[in-house]
């Protein structure tokens, strides 16, 4: 009878065997997790900066008009490195309805776009931000609504210098805190 | 008390895990290898915007500017200590192309015959876990 049945310290020995594959198995699989999460978190780092800077390199190569104002190089402080960037949408038909700029920002992390549009008092015809009408006043200018969202997340800042070639300079922050930096520059064709 | 033939002997459960262990390690070095992958990425990234920014750059002189030869040296990306795009080197060239939209012979000196069309050449070069590695960006540009 005893033949067949385990023993207590069989018992033990297969439950501690168990257990250690367990735990082994376990760790392994938390430590898969772990770097695919990194691994993930660095690579949409990564994409998320080569969007918004191949995006932005389109947009402000086909752009008449830039209205943000750069210093020329790092050293320079006067203006202040604004951080942003506003221009004129270079994609439009008909100026009076479809004249917009183009307002890139960065805040709570991410890049984010509004589309503006500028009028004079009292009219709907859509003009440049610097017009004057007739008696001498300028154009209101206003986000329109709706317009803005997300066009990359992860991002720490955005560092623009000059104005043809105008230098971008993008960094992208990882969930790690791991930052990465993408530089280009873009002469305007239109400006 | 014979035992029974159906058991594992210890060896036998060693071995297995054994094997267990080995398999799940060669698993694991799959991470090093993608992180080494994911980094060849974001350089080679990194790489073709600044060749972006130099061929912008360099087109933005003009045409008549644009000597035949050597036009910018080997030259760090980024002086700035710390920069994490210092390890780049851009080196520019430009080459006068004939009718074809080839090289001309001589093309890389002014004395070659200009048909109004210059070659841009941009190299970035880098080093990776000591290998040296490259990204070309190649315009053609016409006369005004």
């Amino acid at each position: 009878m005893r033949r067949n049945a385990f023993s207590l310290i069989e018992l033990l020995v297969a439950i501690s065997i168990a257990s250690a594959l367990l735990t082994a198995t376990i760790s392994v699989y938390s430590l898969f997790r772990k770097a695919t999460n990194k691994d993930q978190s660095h690579s949409d780092t990564v994409q998320s900066g080569r969007v918004a800077l191949d995006r932005l390199s389109r947009e402000i190569r086909q752009t008449p008009d830039i209205r943000t104002i750069f210093p020329d190089n790092a050293s320079d402080t006067s203006p202040a490195q604004p951080g942003e960037i506003e221009f004129e949408d270079g994609d439009e038909g008909n100026p009076a309805t479809d004249l917009t700029y183009r307002h890139y920002y960065v805040t709570g992390g991410a890049l984010t776009l509004e589309v503006r549009e500028c009028f004079f008092v009292g009219q709907n015809i859509r003009v440049h931000w610097n017009d004057v009408d007739s008696n001498g006043n300028p154009a209101t200018c206003q986000t329109i609504a709706g317009s803005t969202q997300v066009i990359a997340q992860n991002v720490l800042s955005m560092v623009l210098y000059g104005r043809k070639p105008l230098q971008i300079i993008l960094t992208t922050q990882d969930l790690t805190g791991q930052t990465y930096v993408l530089r280009t520059s873009i002469t305007s064709r239109n400006l | 008390m014979a035992r029974s033939a159906q058991a594992f002997t210890l060896v036998e459960v060693l071995i297995a895990i054994t094997l267990f262990a080995v398999g799940m390690l060669s698993v694991l070095q799959i991470f090093p290898i993608n992180r080494r992958f994911l980094t060849q990425s974001a350089l080679a990234t990194q790489a073709a915007f600044l060749a972006q920014e130099q061929m912008e750059t360099v087109q933005s002189v003009g045409y008549a500017a644009l000597t035949p030869g050597t036009y910018q040296p080997a030259t760090a990306a980024s002086s700035v200590a710390g920069d994490p795009l210092s390890i780049f080197t851009e080196q520019t060239t430009v080459t006068l192309v004939d009718g074809n939209w080839q090289n001309s012979s001589t093309g890389g000196s002014t004395s070659a015959t200009d048909v109004g069309l210059k070659r841009i050449t941009v190299l970035v070069t880098w080093n990776e876990r000591a290998i040296s590695r490259q990204y070309s960006l190649s315009a053609i540009f016409n006369a005004p």
